[in-house]
């Protein structure tokens, strides 16, 4: 293997993402960006403070769904790319289609308020927490 | 016309885990799927292509959470593309 190494040159599959490189000016941006909204919703025409505030809430709830359903998403590329190996194909032959159709049903429960998309969500991710246990038996 | 190279990074998996040597071939013209070698800020790539335009390609990996490509830097010019991966082998 280290022979080959030597005589193969490499293609990269590479990834900028400055690993290990900590700051604090995103969040201060972040924290300035959240003030800068609440001036701006007040100073809003005409704007009711107890409608504001269920609106407020409204959309608070959707973007927790929004912000939810990307960790799914996340997570459910984690697991695929990094935790499945090849080998495991041979158990699971369906594996790659399940993990893709979910991936896509994350994104059909952001775009929509549909209780059945995000039951079928509900279900998907069952069936790869099932993989994953088998998986370890 | 071949060119043989073996992957390093994560940014192709599940299809390409690191050490996979691939074989790529010069003459082909790559199609939307395809597996590409291209050479981009002194280095050859490899990444899928995900759309193609008559001069350019839009390159991503299978792995978009842990892959810098054509959603960071744009299409590239068709002259970047080095070969289309025709071969694998997972030793």
């Amino acid at each position: 293997m280290k022979l080959l190494n030597k005589f193969i040159k490499p293609v990269y599959a590479h990834c900028d993402v400055p690993c290990g490189i900590y700051e604090t000016d995103t969040m201060k941006h972040a924290a300035d960006t959240c003030l800068r909204m609440i001036e701006k919703i007040e100073a809003l025409e005409g704007a009711d403070k107890e409608k504001s505030d269920a609106h407020n809430n409204f959309i608070r709830m959707v973007v927790t769904k929004e912000k939810h359903a990307q960790i799914c998403k996340d997570q459910l590329y984690l697991l695929w790319s990094d935790y499945f190996k090849p080998e495991h194909l041979e158990k699971f032959p369906d594996l790659h289609q399940t993990f893709w159709m979910a991936t896509k049903q994350c994104g059909k429960v952001k775009q929509t308020i549909s209780r059945a998309e995000a039951e079928k969500l509900v279900e998907m991710v069952g069936g790869v927490a099932t993989i994953f246990a088998q998986s370890k038996q | 016309m071949f060119l043989i190279r073996r992957v390093v990074g994560e940014s192709m998996l599940p299809v390409l885990r690191q050490g996979v040597v691939v074989i790529g071939w010069r003459l082909k013209r790559p199609n939307v799927g395809n597996i590409v070698i291209a050479k981009w800020q002194g280095r050859e790539l490899i990444k899928r292509v995900a759309d193609v335009r008559p001069d350019s390609y839009y390159l991503v990996g299978d792995n978009p959470v842990a892959s810098t490509d054509s959603r960071t830097y744009g299409w590239l010019p068709a002259s970047a593309v080095v070969a289309v991966v025709v071969f694998t082998l997972h030793l």
